[in-house]
Parts: C-alpha cells; structure tokens; sequence
C-alpha cells in the first residue's frame, strides 16, 4: 500500500466517536491543567497514562497526543494573565503577552496566543505526516558537536533581550552551573552537597516555579490587582470577547510571521533535547531581528506573542516526527508519551511504521483535527481564563501559591522539590529586585545539562577538543553561520554603545 | 537619589554580586578536585571564566557608578535638594513598610505551611495557610477567609487524591 493510502486508512479510523471524544476531552483537560502554574504538560500527560490502561490503542494515544497540544497551548494563558508560565515553553509568550495583560490588553493577547497556537500546531502536524522521513535522515545525521552547537545557538539567543549584556552573561552562566548540577557521564558527582535527590540534576518545574512563579508573587503583593492598583485598569468584562476575537483576526494579518515562527519551531522540535522551550526563544528572537516593531518587543507586542506561541505548538509536530520515527523524545513531554505508547504495548520507532501504518497514520492525522478544535476550544477557555485577573492579589496570591506547592509535590510526591521552589522563589527575588534577566539563568538550566553532556562525548569521541571537530562537517559548518548570525546583533549592538558612550565622553 | 542611597543600592547589588561569584568559585573548585578534572571541567571552566569576567566588570562599572554621582553631588548646589529629597525618601520609606509586612506575612505563612504540610496533612495545613494568609494580606470578609479556602481545598483535594489517585499527606483529617 501507498502512504497515501495508509494515510486514509489512518483518517478514517478518526471516525469513531470515541476517538472523537477522547481528542475533545484531551485537548480541554491538556489548556485547563496547562493554565494552572505548575501543573506542567508532561504532568498532566502521566497523571493521565492510568485512565488510557484500558482504552482502544488509538483513542489512548490521540487522547495523549491531545494533552500534549492542549498543554502547550494552555500554558500561555497563565504567562499572558499572570506572568507565570504553566510550563518553560511559555516562558517567552510572557514576554510580551504579559506586558499586554498590565496595558488591559490581556484578552487580546489570549485570542492572538489561540490563534498563533493553531495555526502552528496545524503546520506542525502537516510536517509530521509530510516531511518528516527527510527531517529523521537530517537529524540522524547530528553528533554530538551539532547537539552542543544547538545549545549554544539557544544561549546566544538571551544575550539580545536584556539591555545589560553583562548581567544577562552572569545570570545565563550561573543558570549553565546551576544545570549541571548532578551526575555526570562519568560517574562523578557535582554540587549536590550530599543530597540523593540532587543526583538526577535540579527538578526544571520546582526550580521554574520558584524563580518565575513565587518571586513573581511577592512582586505581585505591592499591587491591588494583578493588572495595577484600581478596578479601573482591568478589563471591562463587556469587552472581553471582542477583545479576544480582534487579537484572533489580528494573528492572520502577519502569515509570513507565522509561517516563519512554525517553521522554525518545527525544525527545532525534531532536534533531540532542543523542544519548544528553544524554539521558541530562538523564534523570538528572530522575529524581533526580522519585525518592523523589533524595537517594541518585550514591551506588549502582539508580534512577540505570535512568535513564540506558533514556534512552541509547532515544534510538537518535529517532536512528535522524532519520536515516533526514532523512538527518541526530544523532550520530556514526549519521554512520557512514550511510556504511553508502551502501556499499548507499542515500542515507538522504524519497526511501528512498518507494523501498525494505519494507527500512526491515525494518530498524525489527528493533530490537524485537533489544531481546528483548539480554534474553539481555546477561545472558550480563554474568555473565562480572563476573569483571574478581576480577582484581588489578597486572594490571587495565596490561591497561586497553594496551587505551586502542591503542583510541585504531586510531580515526585517529594517535599525536598519544594524546598528546591523556594530556594528558586528566593533566587527570583534577589535577580528581579537587581534587575537580572530571569529568562537567562533558566535557559541556561535547561540547557546546561544539554551542553555538557555533549561537550563531554565531543571529547570522549575524538579524544581531543579542538575547532576543528566543528568544522569537520557540513552540517556543523552550517551550525556555525547560525550561531554567527545569532551574535552578529549582539555585537552591533555593544559597538553602537560603545561608540555612543565615546561621543558622548568627547561632548 | 542621594550619595548614601546611592551607596547602600550598589552595596547590595555589589553583594548580590559576590554571593554568585562565590558560589560559583566553590563549586568550581569542587568540580577541579573530582577524578576525571579535564572532562569534568570541559563546560564549568569556560563558564566559570565567564562569571569572573563579567563579576569584576559589572564590581567596577558600580564603583565608577559611585564615583560619579559623588562628583556630581559635589558640583551641584544641593543644598535646597535635601528636605525634598528627605520627603520622597520618607514616602518611599512608608510604601516599603506596607510591603515589607505583606512580604514577611507571605513568607511566614509559607515557610510555616511547608514545614506542617506532611505532618498536620494537606486538608488541614491548607485551610489554615489559606484562611490565615488572606486574613493578614488584609481581607475581613467571611467568604474570601472561610468559604473560599474550604472550596478550594475540597475542589484540590477532589481532583487529586480521589479522582487522580495522588497520595497527599493524610495528617489529622484525611
């Protein structure tokens, strides 16, 4: 049989209303968990792999795969409204699309966050079922000189989003220290001051729940509402929906945008370990270097929101294409997709395609059904996922904090993470009040653990390191011109100050 | 603002400053003394080096910082200056009263919630973090300090220990 036949195979085994269902409830109960801070999307997905136990095959993976894009989704509402992101990819949206919440602008940047969110899922799931062998053959091709350079390329990326290079290159490497905390590849074990709990690394949801979660909350309790100190600057409810709908109709006025956002969060979501918290910091900034309104980035613009939101669903079909062709996750919302998969008793990877074509095929086609629910449901979620904001900071701040602690407990059922979140909260404090970027140290966590351990088989591999090892290839040479083009920005911007702060000094 | 405020805000940024760069150094050094140095420190010595760059960097840029404002204070006739910039400072000083107690109350609370959380449970512990927090963030109203921390809690309590089968700390209720 054709791929075009296993493809309509797979689609007409949509069908079933059950499997209907499942996509319905997937997606609702993946953007209310995602909303919730701390209720991350690979939490979601395994509190929920014990309900799939007995589903058909199909409808538990589609159900899975729906939590999956409805996490992703879900988790900029809470960035939008209240500058704490449900889980790390959502830390970008809120660059801009809290700054939109605090001009009253809030709704506009939900309906702009549902729309940019569709559209990238919906060109992420046409990669996955169109593209991908050629994306599997290019990944394959990556050693690890290309994986570090990829992680680099990312760090570049935070440099450009703070006005003081100087405190972003501190906090940025102190998050890269902080994230190889644990033990390494050969067995040693660093910073862990004695505590077994610390020997997998620092937990990524305590520590992002702390630093960008809590400290937010004490921010928080020197206003009145969470949008300023009078009812007069939150949104007037009667409002609400048209607001939405013009940030909805506003994201379709930008497709280059959009079509670049998803591209690039697509391609970076089928690198191993990169996800969508990567591609969409690096859409970001990209979209800043390319905008008209560059300059405005960070500051409210719809842009911003578009950049991010697209990148980070769209980078769900790359991540999706590698695992199901590879059996790789690219990150570890699919690590627990595969345990999914496995509770079916299906082993993702090259042996499935060849097995089952017509349940993959399925499920792949599922992602452009759920991409057009998301269009509805998002939008409804959204319209009562504003109203958080007309709650007053006196009761807003001790629901949140609940919501974190017990958020962080359920992930290990641990109470040393939550000492970790408030070693984090304290962290965030002490960076925020001196003006460090926060978004710096963690990428940097994230991508720490990434970088050293593919610094160290660069050199357990060749046995040396040297350039050359990033110059022996064409793939990595490629790397390189990116990761030039990443610094070239930074480095106008540093001689510009420079020769700015000379003509002054010379009057 | 002033020389002293001056002074005291780059004090603290200084000190901020120093407590990365020394945890920084010892884990550096704790990383240099492990078995496999080299491979241990392919990434720490790089970013290590990064840290005490732009530590001493950031530590001179402040100094020069104070260096010029005092330079400025000296040429400038400030003597007209003080009461108002007295005045701005004693407002300032108000508003951080305010949100000096609600901080130290958020804090209390918290840390007081996350020491009883395993031992009192998590029905109890949340109640009382709940009813007691809202009430010394300022709300009288029985609702917002009763009924809304009961809901809440019943509605966590629902969702996670039965319907998701998360084993919450039981303690004196549940």
């Amino acid at each position: 049989m054709s791929e075009l036949t296993y493809l309509w195979a797979g689609i007409s085994l949509l069908a079933d209303w059950q499997v209907i269902l499942m996509m319905v409830l997937g997606l609702l109960f993946g953007i209310i968990t995602g909303a919730i801070p701390g209720f991350s999307t690979p939490l979601a997905i395994s509190v929920m792999l014990p309900v799939t136990f007995s589903m058909d095959p199909l409808a538990a993976i589609v159900f899975l795969t729906c939590i999956y894009a409805g996490g992703n989704f879900g988790s900029s509402i809470s960035a939008i409204l209240i500058n704490i992101p449900g889980s790390p990819q959502a830390i970008v949206t809120g660059l801009d699309g809290y700054p939109m919440t605090q001009q009253g602008r809030g709704n506009e940047a939900l309906g702009i966050a549902v729309a940019s969110s569709a559209v990238g899922n919906l060109i992420g799931a046409i990669f996955l079922i169109s593209i991908m062998p050629l994306l599997v053959k290019f990944a394959l091709s990556f050693g690890p000189p290309e994986l570090f350079l990829v992680g680099v390329i990312g760090l570049t990326v935070i440099a450009s989003l703070h006005k003081s290079f100087l405190k972003a290159a501190i906090a940025g490497a102190f998050g890269i220290l902080l994230g190889t905390i644990g033990m390494t590849t050969t067995g040693s074990t660093r910073g862990t001051w004695g505590y077994y709990e610390l020997l997998d690394g620092i937990s990524l949801i305590p520590a992002l729940i702390g630093l960008i979660g809590f400290s937010e909350l004490f921010m928080m309790l020197q206003r009145t509402y969470v949008v300023g100190n009078t009812e007069t600057n939150i949104i007037d409810g009667r409002h609400d929906l048209k607001q939405l709908l013009r940030g909805f109709k506003q994201t379709f006025r930008h497709p280059v945008t959009l079509l670049r956002a998803s591209t690039l969060g697509v391609l970076i979501g089928g690198l191993p370990g990169a996800g969508g918290t990567v591609a969409s910091v690096v859409s970001y900034n990209e979209g800043k270097r390319y905008s008209k309104n560059g300059a405005n980035f960070g500051k409210g613009e719809p842009e911003g929101v578009i950049n991010a939101e697209a990148a980070n669903n769209a980078s769900e079909g790359g991540a999706l294409a590698l695992m199901l062709s590879l059996g790789i996750p690219g990150g570890l919302a699919t690590a627990v997709l595969i345990g999914g998969f496995m509770l079916q008793g299906l082993i993702p990877g090259p042996r499935l395609f060849i097995d089952n074509p017509e349940l993959i095929y399925g499920v792949m086609s599922a992602q452009i059904f759920a991409s057009f629910m998301l269009l509805f449901f998002g939008l409804i979620v959204s319209f009562y996922a504003a109203k958080i904001i007309q709650v007053p900071t006196i009761v807003l701040i001790p629901l949140i904090a609940l919501f974190s602690i017990v958020g962080t407990y359920a992930v290990k059922l641990l109470m040393f993470d939550i000492y970790i979140m408030l070693i984090f909260a304290l962290l965030g404090i002490v960076l925020r009040k001196f003006d460090y970027p926060l978004i710096a140290v963690i990428l940097g966590l994230i991508l720490g653990p990434i970088l050293d351990g593919q610094l160290m088989r660069t050199y357990q591999g060749a046995g040396k390191l040297s350039v050359s090892i990033f110059l022996e290839r064409p793939v990595s040479i490629f790397l390189l011109a990116v990761l030039a083009l990443s610094l070239l920005p930074l480095v106008v911007r540093l001689i510009k100050g420079y020769l700015n702060k000379k003509e002054i000094a010379d009057g | 603002m002033g020389l002293m405020p001056t002074i005291k805000k780059i004090g603290f940024e200084i000190a901020v400053l120093l407590l990365i760069f020394g945890y920084s150094a010892h884990y550096y050094f704790e990383v240099a003394a492990l078995p496999s140095r080299k491979i241990n420190l392919l990434l720490i010595q790089p970013v290590f080096f990064v840290i005490a760059f732009a530590t001493i960097a950031l530590i001179f840029i402040k100094i020069r910082e104070v260096l010029k404002s005092s330079e400025k204070r000296k040429s400038a006739d400030l003597s007209n200056d003080n009461s108002a910039q007295h005045i701005v400072d004693t407002i300032k000083g108000g508003i951080d009263r305010a949100f000096l107690k609600n901080g130290l109350a958020f804090a209390f609370c918290t840390l007081t919630y996350v020491l009883v959380f395993e031992r009192l449970g998590f029905v109890t512990s949340s109640l009382l973090y709940l009813t007691v927090l809202i009430f010394l963030l300022g709300s009288r109203s029985l609702w917002m300090t009763i009924f809304l921390p009961i809901i809440v809690v019943a509605f966590l309590y629902i969702t996670m220990a039965v319907m998701l089968r998360f084993s919450l700390p039981e303690g004196l209720l549940f």
